[in-house]
């Protein structure tokens, strides 16, 4: 196994993340943070805790509350509507995605 | 409260005018103000980054470059958690593709992240929500 997707234990995590064993515990219970039961403890591999130390940093450097970026995304809908004058039903977004991963196929078959 | 796993259609469905855009926003809030946690697994930004792209490169263009590129910014900037499944591509081929006749990766990854984290997949494909159906988590946006 890589050195960076090592199985960590909850005091490790706690150490590596500067807070309390006992916040760990809660984070693993809700299922915030991923981990393995191991018996009466928990596992935690070093990759999953990464990418959850991500989100959590993604989450808050944030600059828009999300409320104010759900109004936003009406107003750029409304733009597109009045600037097109079209709708898009919601086969043609499936097949938008669709056609995106074809392109990426072309002339292996 | 189960989480949410929304695929790329579910996210460009929520700025593109057009029937359930309403609906997509309405999910949005609620899921926001619940406090529900929203996955992806990462290939979900290239694949929203693609769809808008594409708009912007229609023969006749269907969203300007800028508003397209205005909607990616945004979306986001909505709080989803990316999911990494470099550790489980063997999962996703033989729990997904080979058991459940999922029949592409791409849907694998969205069907495999909503599994591992017992959550509710959103998405407007009605062949991924067709495929899937057995698996008792997709819910078609239309």
């Amino acid at each position: 196994m890589q050195e960076t997707d090592r199985l960590l234990t909850v005091e490790e995590v706690a150490a590596y993340l500067g807070v309390s064993t006992k916040t760990v515990y809660r984070w693993l219970r809700s299922g915030s943070l991923q981990g393995h039961r191991a018996g009466w403890t928990w596992r935690v591999h070093r990759s999953v805790l990464d990418e959850w130390l991500a989100n959590r940093r993604r989450r808050e450097s944030r600059q828009r509350p999300p409320e104010q970026v759900l109004a936003h995304l009406a107003r750029i809908s409304k733009r597109i509507r009045s600037a097109t004058g079209r709708e898009f039903s919601t086969d043609d977004i499936a097949r938008l995605i669709r056609e995106g991963r074809a392109e990426r196929a072309t002339g292996v078959y | 409260m189960r989480p949410v796993c929304i695929d790329a259609s579910f996210a460009i469905r929520s700025v593109l005018p057009g029937p359930a855009r309403g609906k997509a926003a309405a999910l949005w809030a609620r899921w926001i103000a619940e406090q529900r946690r929203i996955l992806a697994p990462q290939l979900w930004v290239l694949e929203v980054t693609n769809g808008l792209w594409k708009l912007t490169r229609a023969a006749s263009p269907l969203v300007d470059e800028p508003t397209a590129r205005e909607a990616l910014e945004y979306l986001l900037q909505l709080p989803v958690e990316f999911y990494n499944l470099e550790r489980r591509a063997l999962q996703l081929w033989d729990e997904v593709l080979n058991q459940m006749g999922i029949t592409t990766a791409y849907d694998a990854a969205y069907v495999l992240t909503a599994m591992l984290h017992q959550a509710d997949l959103w998405t407007c494909d009605r062949r991924l929500s067709a495929e899937a159906a057995g698996a008792g988590l997709v819910h078609l946006l239309e």
